[in-house]
């Protein structure tokens, strides 16, 4: 994964606490940023399994039509 | 009457049938018991009883015409909260909903109406399912749900209610819904059981969605049998949800030579009488199923389902985070939690989708052999209602492979009573299936219940 850790995890905080940093205590903030750090390290073990292009997501996009009574 | 409390659905079904026992009566009786030991503990949100006494004169004046609509004709049950239910408000466990009205049912109320069940009483849940990441007892805006085995302990959650009142004999059986655990946990710590159906064979349309690829209902009993007999109700195909199954789904049990994995090491991080009970159950097992041990090899299956839930919960809840409502649930921690969710990155919710194709896979390939994964539903009994459930958890790391796989590959666990903690906690087992493999599974349990007696015992202050 490219990029440093502690970079990415403080802008991704900075994100949070651009939009709603006046509804949040310090330690709210500080929690956050834990938890921010957290989502990175699984983000880190997904990126362990090399996948190939054709590896597609698990869920099927189903074009609709209504079904007739 | 007393002794109707803990009676199976078969049984109280036979007491219908034979007239013994009117729909009214057994109605009125665990209303009754709903009032009496319902705020004891902490496990019901709102007892129906117009609407339960309403549809149990309907139902008596059926029988009396000799018309049965299912073995569940005249049964009173609860919904978890989370279940859209005309006559009551839906709270999702949240304090800023606690007054919201839904005027519609969920698809599964509607299902077990038109199979002949009473709802009776929308029960206590965990705040959003869980959704902003809990981390003790008291988070929902009814207060600490208990077990009726311990005062002192948690039900677990998220499905607290379901799991306490079907154990303290309020209700013959409860809906649940699980994303992660929320299910199999209450079973747990209240010792009874609870069946987590294959993703997409419940419709959920009017539940609450918390990740809409992992949501699952089910049902919560005092047998295993009665768990397929609810299943059969509330399965089945719904325009209103598209992940519904069209596979039909009819409960019988299947009589075969069992095959039955155990997850080499699943025990590891599992306090001593946990490991004991376990190692008991076994034994048991072992007289109608061959076990042999399996390896699940490396692969990150916690951090693919994980990742999945939090995105889509970041989204399923981003507007109630926008409006600042978080800031009105009950558990401090859910308060904040849900904000650090909203940075997750789309292209690893999409990397964790890709690799859930490799993880269903895994599953299916290591599980050809076998009829089911045993394991402990879990390794620790009922945590103290007063402190974080965290301090509870095992202290050697170890991975949740039945929960993560189970609950990212969608795929069937039915978790049964096995024993007793020194403290009289309930410990209990888990029979994880293939996809569509409920009878399988339900199958083992019910092998295991005519083995054991664990399901029979009821908390004393109750019966």
């Amino acid at each position: 994964m490219l990029g440093s850790k502690e970079k990415i995890v403080e802008n991704l905080s900075n994100l949070i606490f651009e939009s709603y940093g006046s509804r949040l205590t310090e330690k709210e903030k500080e929690e956050i940023r834990k938890s921010i750090e957290q989502t990175f390290e699984n983000s880190v073990k997904l990126h362990q399994i090399s996948l190939e292009n054709g590896d597609e997501p698990f869920s099927v996009f189903i074009p609709y039509r209504k079904e007739k009574n | 009457m007393s002794f109707l409390a803990f009676n199976s659905i078969k049984e109280l079904s036979d007491k219908l049938g034979d007239g013994s026992l009117s729909p009214v009566e057994l109605t009125g009786f665990f209303l009754e018991r709903l009032k009496l030991h319902g705020p004891k503990l902490n496990a019901v949100v709102t007892i129906m009883e117009n609407r339960a006494h309403k549809q149990a004169f309907k139902l008596k004046k059926e029988l009396e015409k000799g018309k049965i609509r299912s073995p569940l004709h005249g049964i009173p049950y609860g919904g978890k909260d989370l279940l859209a239910a005309i006559g009551a408000p839906t709270s999702w466990g949240a304090a800023p909903y606690k007054d919201r009205v839904l005027k519609y049912d969920a698809t599964v109320v509607s299902r077990l109406e038109r199979a002949g069940a009473i709802l009776s009483a929308k029960l206590a849940m965990i705040e959003l399912a869980g959704g902003m990441g809990y981390r003790q007892p008291n988070a929902s805006f009814t207060g600490p749900c208990k077990t009726p085995w311990n005062l002192n302990y948690w039900s677990g959650g998220s499905s607290s209610g379901s799991g306490s009142a079907v154990a303290a004999g309020l209700v013959p059986f409860a809906i649940g819904s699980e994303t992660w655990g929320s299910i199999l946990s209450p079973a747990n710590n209240c010792g009874v059981s609870g069946l987590r159906p294959t993703y997409g064979r419940v419709s959920r349309y009017g539940a609450m969605a918390l990740s809409w690829t992992l949501d699952k209902l089910g049902p919560l009993c005092q047998t295993a049998e009665d768990c397929g007999l609810i299943l059969e109700a509330i399965s089945g195909f719904d325009p209103h949800d598209p992940s519904t199954t069209r596979r039909k789904y009819k409960f019988e049990t299947v009589q075969k030579d069992f095959r039955v994995a155990l997850i080499k090491g699943n025990m590891i991080g599992a306090d001593e009488l946990s490991n004991k009970n376990f190692e008991k159950s076994l034994k048991i097992i072992e007289k109608f199923a061959i076990v042999d041990e399996i390896t699940f090899p490396e692969f990150p299956y916690e951090a693919v389902t994980r990742m999945i839930l939090n995105a889509e919960a970041a989204s399923a809840f981003e507007d109630f985070i926008d409006e600042g409502l978080s800031h009105q649930l009950t558990a401090s921690e859910d308060r904040y939690n849900g904000y650090s969710r909203l940075t997750v990155l789309a292209k690893d919710y999409l990397r964790a989708l890709r690799l859930r194709g490799k993880m269903v896979k895994i599953a299916e390939e290591i599980m050809q052999s076998y009829d089911a994964v045993l394991a402990p539903t879990s390794k620790r009994t009922a945590a103290p209602i007063n402190q974080e459930f965290r301090r509870n958890a095992p202290t050697t790391p170890s991975i949740d492979i039945t929960g993560s796989v189970g609950n990212g590959a969608g795929l069937p666990s039915i978790s049964v009573p096995a024993g007793f903690s020194e403290e009289g906690l309930p410990t209990c087992i888990q029979f994880m299936g293939k996809a569509y493999d409920e009878n399988i599974i339900i199958s083992l349990a019910v092998e295991y219940q005519k083995r054991t007696d664990w399901h029979k015992k009821h908390p004393k202050e109750f019966e």
